[in-house]
């Protein structure tokens, strides 16, 4: 049914019913909700039908949703200060340091050329994704297990159109390839889960695995080298909320990173996430997210 | 291989201190910790909506983020005249809801916001409603519901909780527009007259 452009009181009235419990189609609803922006008449037999519409939501059973749903929710909530999408994301920086945020660090041994450096402690955490309903809704469905039976394809996207591009930088993309098998390896082990990560625009992408102790494997490409005191920094956010530093690397300018740290443990659902830090040992992520991906169960 | 700090676990909040409206404050604030504990407070009353109307766990679930979210970021219009904050929140659920089951829908053709989702009504429009007596007992407003016709019954909860237009609800029940109009709203009023006098949960 379509509605009219401009309603009448008498026809507000009319349709009260249907409005309160969302039973008109777009149009009509749109149309009404302009009248009432406009109309100085009180209308009040919308409060009357809507309030006990509202009670209708008190007939419903509580349920109890998945663990991973609240990880999910704060990971979102933290990207929207880091990524501008909050109000207050000009104080997104105190916001979130406000919030309790375990943390911490990691730090390794120098890095072989093509290597990405980790730098000294750490900072924490962050953000993590909004991710794409469909693109969850797919993730999701799929059993424990599919990630390896899945590995080849993995490895084609996460390598593929690699080889061309490095041929200028034989041990840069060795050290990548190196990376990312050492990912698959640990992804095979049981319960590691495991992430492809990447930029909006694709412009960084990789992989990244949580085994069962904690080990974390990532293997970056694309990144876009550090300089002075910047650094990377990677990110863990699971059920609770909380993002938990995983440590600070450097890049080069071959734009890869492959890290082997330690952190917590990670249960699917949990997001990985990279951001470009001012310094390193920063207790709350304050840089923008460079690449970032939700974890699913990579071994069964 | 890296050695890793962790700093110390931060006590969780005291919900028993802090208001719904604290809390709303600290959403507008951007504090991650409010929204944790407004989620730990609404998440079963807000999944079980979005499950009742979805009929989909996981799309359900995506339901309470994409609303979660919306009150995260929309905080600053909640309008404290129009409603406590549970029923604005849920009112979001409910939305999102039922905006879920009509998208899915193939002959349904809605408007998307640049996320793919749609604007979530309640954030901007006067749709929220304040509660006929306070927050109630679900027995109370179950016993409510009992006393409407099986006609009026159906028609309010086609439309409220399958997501139905009065067109679809006709079509469904085989009755003229103006009867499900009709049937609505006499459900509608029956079911303010059974709850009205009832003392809300936890008065004196």
């Amino acid at each position: 049914m379509s509605a009219p452009d401009r309603l009448t009181c008498d026809e507000i009235r009319d349709l009260a019913p249907l409005f309160v419990t969302l039973a008109l189609d777009e149009d009509e609803m749109a149309a009404v909700r302009a009248h009432l922006a406009t109309c100085g008449e009180p209308h009040p037999e919308l409060a009357e039908l809507g309030e006990a519409a509202t009670a209708l939501l008190d007939t419903v059973e509580p349920a109890e949703p998945s663990a991973g749903l609240r990880g999910q929710l704060m990971a979102a909530a933290a990207a929207d200060l880091a990524e501008g999408r909050h109000p207050a994301s000009a104080t997104s920086s105190s916001a979130v340091s406000a919030s309790p945020v375990p943390a911490l660090a990691s730090t390794e041994s120098p890095a072989p050329a093509g290597v990405a450096t980790p730098v000294g402690p750490v900072a924490s955490p962050a953000p993590a994704p909004v991710v794409s309903l469909d693109a969850e809704r797919r993730r999701r469905r799929p059993g424990p297990g599919w990630w390896l039976a899945a590995a080849a394809v993995i490895v084609a996207v996460v390598l593929g159109g690699w080889n061309l591009a490095l041929q200028r930088d034989l041990s840069a993309a060795q050290a990548y390839r190196q990376g990312v098998n050492a990912a698959l390896q640990a992804a095979g082990q049981p319960g590691s889960v495991a992430a492809l990560l990447a930029a909006d625009d694709g412009s960084v992408s990789g992989l990244g695995v949580v085994a069962a102790d904690g080990t974390v494997n990532l293997a970056m490409r694309g990144l876009a080298p550090t300089t002075g005191s910047q650094v990377y920094s990677a990110w863990s956010i699971g059920a609770d909320g909380k993002p938990v530093s995983l440590g600070d690397f450097t890049v080069g300018s071959d734009g890869i990173a492959v890290v082997a740290t330690k952190g917590p443990a990670a249960a699917p659902g949990a997001v990985l996430a990279l951001t470009l830090e001012p310094v390193g040992g920063a207790r709350a992520p304050s840089g923008p997210i460079v690449a970032k991906g939700v974890t699913a169960g990579a071994a069964g | 291989m890296s050695d890793i700090r962790s700093l110390p676990p931060t006590a969780p909040p005291d919900p028993g201190g802090i208001t719904d409206e604290d809390l709303l404050a600290g959403l507008a604030a951007g504090t991650l910790d409010a929204l944790d504990t407004l989620y730990e407070r609404y998440k079963t009353m807000a999944f079980g909506i979005a499950r009742r109307i979805t009929a989909d766990d996981v799309l359900a679930e995506d339901v309470v983020q994409e609303a979660f979210l919306g009150a995260w970021r929309n905080a600053d219009r909640y309008v404290a005249g129009k409603g406590s904050v549970r029923t604005w929140l849920l009112s979001i659920v409910h939305h999102r809801a039922i905006d879920a089951v009509r998208r899915r829908r193939p002959t349904t053709d809605l408007p998307a916001d640049d996320d793919g989702s749609l604007t979530p009504a309640p954030l901007t429009m006067p749709d929220v409603w304040g509660e006929v007596s306070g927050r109630l007992d679900r027995e109370v407003v179950l016993a409510a519901v009992a006393t409407l016709s099986d006609a009026q019954r159906e028609a309010v909860e086609l439309a409220y909780f399958g997501g139905l237009t009065q067109v679809e609800i006709a079509d469904r029940t085989g009755v003229p527009l103006g009867t499900v109009k009709s049937r609505v709203r006499l459900g509608l009023l029956a079911l303010r007259r059974a709850l009205e006098g009832h003392a809300p949960e936890g008065a004196t």
